[in-house]
């Protein structure tokens, strides 16, 4: 089984992951910001509101020292230090009057406004609060607020006030830690969830996967899983089914296969027939001499004794002729048992071998011997041979001559080679010699089927069949058998 | 063929390169977020968008108003300074106001001329008209539209004290010496009631209204008097009206007598044009303070002869 690089449990864990990470994000910023919005206006209120209060009570002194019910002297500054002693929030205050000039303020030097003096125009006179949010070496955040000491258009100055904001900035930082720690754990604790049950479902599916590979048509049996309700339950019957139908139809197939063996077995034969014929006609035409002599004299009884004698061999002639016919026409099932290739070669070579000397044909023998024996069904191996010996018998129509070598391929294979000095196969062709029904011969004098049997006959033993030639000066078929079946 | 299958080892997948990139994603968008989430600096920004800018200075010589001390300083100018903008803009001369430290000073300032103009109380009016150049123009109205107010006594709700006859031993606070309340009060309705101020435990004047209504609810004094529209501000929170006055003339708004006649022509027309039953006029009026938010009516010295005489008070002749 190959190993799967990129497996649909990750790839699922990636996507999922990626749009959970991806919500979680923007659930945790939005949250965050949110958070942030809310923490940053809460403590701007309380600073307004700080500020608001320490300012109504400067506005009410102030008005009260122009209208003489309170001293001027040190009334401000007092304010100032007793409201910043009570408020350590507070780092600084100053009190600006409406001239821009500082009427108190507190001893720290604080960063941003603290100091300026606001100018006519910039708006620092403002009927409207303004803050400021800085940062500085020193104090570090401060948010600043500048609030004016005005009732509607009536004005007396402005108040400066700059708060710590370094508590807030670190309370900020927190959050975001938390919220992105939050958003870590609950990321990994989801997809370690997604990858548990994906695991689970994938688990099914890799078992599934490995009763795919173990399953061998030759042994069918029941599929190994426990199996659910659910879409692999499903998958799993199907596969169960799928694999009797494949069985089926191996079957129907194998059936078929031995229909176009012995179809094209009995072409074979028609083919042989006039050989055969004549092999036949031969001690028929010599059985018939010898009964005509013996006629003539039948007192003659060792002339009498001489054409029994020749009529007999005659006879077992005409029967070894029809039992090697009847012996290649007869179907049988897959019969493996030790063979010679050798002998297999000459059994056929004596059914050619009329039709050989009739088209002039040179049989040249490059036999091993000894060679090793082989585990083959001799009946199919007779019909490849048969098949290809037929095939050089037809390109070569003016006579040549056929090379059979067998040879021994290391201890574990014979090969077998059949070379003519033929016709040939045009190039074009090659690639299609072996296709079931392709024939370059004419109609009526091939079926199309020898090599595309021959193929599935050395195939089915495991071996190979191969094919080279050249136009006009011949074609070698090899053959490699396995001595033992398979390579 | 070994070199082949080598590489096709140390090729990384295409999921453990998106694992890669989304992790690189993941780090650069949480710096990023980072950066942005701490950036809390912010240039200088309105704290409150519902603040109101201040209307615009008229031009030329600012007409001074006075305010006798009934409230607090602060008090008189979150309910008055809007009435001097109003002016301002009505009459196209800037008008301010400027308070003293009680009530007679803001008639020692009409008299020295630091102030051309004064929202007087009525009894405070009563006797200074005989010697001062002032007169009246114009007097608020209340909510029934009628130029009158009234004083009235109060008591903590929970006070067994029911009527001005109760008051016998009990400590009574007071406005200002020269305020209408307390004169009524004193002068009139003890009287009335067969009392006198030495059968009352303590008398004790504060500087304003509210004073008098905070000292009450703290349970210092027993009762108080006070305006009826600053005991209104009260209804609920409490206090118990035991007594009313009758309709009293509305705390006068007063000018110099040598004041420009068109000035005081423009100031009476622009006062009297206030109709709150009328659209837009109830906005104006919203942050005055509440004796003038249904507007003003004419006013004459003639229509305070009558409480004059009440104190015995001189009549103008």
């Amino acid at each position: 089984m190959r190993p799967v690089r990129t497996s649909l449990k990750i790839r699922i864990v990636l996507f999922m992951g990626s749009m959970i990470i991806l919500l979680m994000m923007i659930i945790s910023i939005s949250v965050l910001y949110r958070w942030r919005a809310l923490i940053l206006e809460t403590q701007r209120q309380n600073a307004l509101s700080v500020t608001r209060t320490f300012a109504a009570s400067i506005l009410d002194g102030l008005i009260f020292m122009e209208s003489g019910l309170l001293p001027n002297e040190g009334y401000l500054e007092n304010q100032v230090h007793s409201f910043l002693g009570k408020n350590p929030e507070v780092k600084w205050i100053t009190i600006f009057d409406s001239h821009g000039q500082i009427m108190a303020r507190s001893s720290f030097a604080g960063a941003g406004m603290a100091e300026q003096a606001p100018a006519a125009g910039t708006g620092s006179f403002s009927s409207q609060a303004a803050m400021q949010i800085a940062y500085s070496a020193g104090p570090g955040w401060i948010l600043e607020i500048s609030h004016p000491l005005q009732i509607h258009s009536k004005n007396w100055g402005s108040l400066r006030m700059g708060f710590d904001f370094n508590a807030t900035h670190q309370r900020l930082k927190r959050l975001f830690i938390f919220i992105l720690g939050l958003t870590i754990v609950f990321a990994t604790g989801l997809l370690a969830i997604i990858w548990l049950f994906i695991g689970r479902l994938t688990r099914s599916l890799r078992q599934l996967v490995a009763e795919m590979d173990r399953f061998d048509l030759e042994k069918i049996t029941p599929t190994q899983m426990h199996t659910g309700e659910d879409e692999i339950g499903m998958l799993v019957n199907n596969f169960e089914k799928m694999k009797q139908r494949l069985h089926q139809s191996r079957n129907q197939l194998l059936d078929a296969q031995r229909q176009v063996y012995q179809a094209e077995k009995l072409a074979s034969i028609g083919r042989l027939a006039s050989g055969v014929a004549h092999e036949i006609n031969n001690p028929l035409h010599g059985l018939k001499s010898c009964l005509y002599a013996i006629e003539r004299e039948p007192q003659n009884l060792p002339q009498l004794r001489s054409y029994l004698k020749l009529a007999d061999e005659g006879l077992d002639h005409i029967a070894l002729i029809v039992q090697k016919l009847l012996g290649f026409s007869r179907q049988h099932a897959k019969q493996t048992i030790a063979m010679d290739l050798n002998n297999e070669t000459e059994k056929v070579l004596s059914l050619l071998a009329f039709r050989l000397d009739k088209n002039q044909i040179i049989i040249e023998r490059d036999f091993a011997r000894p060679l090793p024996e082989l585990h083959a069904d001799p009946y199919l191996i007779q019909e490849v041979i048969l098949n290809l010996l037929l095939n050089s018998m037809d390109s070569m129509e003016e006579g040549g001559t056929i090379r059979i070598t067998t040879r021994c391929d290391g201890a574990v294979a014979v090969r077998l080679e059949i070379a003519d000095t033929g016709c040939g196969i045009d190039a074009k062709d090659m690639d299609r010699i072996f296709d079931p029904f392709f024939t370059t011969k004419e109609e009526g004098k091939g079926t199309g089927l020898g090599l595309s049997v021959s193929l599935g006959i050395i195939e089915s033993h495991g071996g190979t069949i191969t094919c080279e030639s050249r136009p006009y000066r011949g074609t070698t078929f090899f053959i490699t058998l396995p001595l033992h079946g398979s390579l | 063929m070994q070199i082949r299958k080598a590489a096709a080892v140390m090729k990384p997948s295409p999921s453990l390169i998106l694992a890669a990139v989304l992790l690189v994603l993941f780090m650069t968008m949480t710096m990023l977020v980072y950066r942005d989430y701490m950036a809390i600096a912010t240039p200088p920004q309105p704290a409150d968008a519902t603040a109101q800018a201040p209307a615009p200075i008229s031009t030329g010589d600012t007409i001074h108003v006075g305010v006798i001390s009934r409230f607090s300083p602060n008090l008189i100018y979150e309910g008055y300074q809007p009435i001097m903008e109003y002016l301002s803009r009505a009459c196209g001369r800037p008008f301010a106001l400027k308070l003293g430290s009680h009530y007679e000073e803001t008639i020692t300032q009409l008299d020295q001329g630091t102030i051309q103009a004064a929202f007087l109380g009525t009894y405070l009016y009563l006797r200074a008209r005989q010697h001062h150049p002032i007169r009246c123009i114009l007097k608020p109205l209340n909510s029934q539209f009628a130029p009158y107010f009234h004083s009235v006594l109060i008591v903590r709700s929970d006070s067994p004290i029911t009527s001005i006859a109760g008051l016998k031993g009990k400590r009574l606070a007071l406005p200002s010496p020269l305020s209408f309340s307390g004169n009524w009060l004193l002068g009139y309705e003890l009287a009335r009631h067969g009392l006198m101020v030495s059968d009352l435990d303590s008398v004790h004047y504060f500087g304003f209204h509210h004073t008098v209504i905070y000292q009450v609810l703290l349970g210092h004094f027993d009762a108080g008097a006070v305006k009826d529209r600053v005991a209104e501000e009260f209804a609920g929170k409490g206090i118990r009206i035991i007594a009313t006055s009758g309709p009293v003339p509305g705390s006068p708004f007063i000018v110099r007598k040598d004041l420009d006649p068109a000035l005081i022509a423009a100031i009476t027309t622009a006062l009297l044009r206030i109709d709150v039953r009328q659209p837009g006029w109830k906005d104006l009026v919203r942050d005055w303070d509440a004796e003038f938010a249904y507007g003003f009516a004419p006013a004459s010295d003639r229509d305070y002869d009558a409480m004059a005489a009440i104190f015995r008070l001189e009549v103008k002749p």
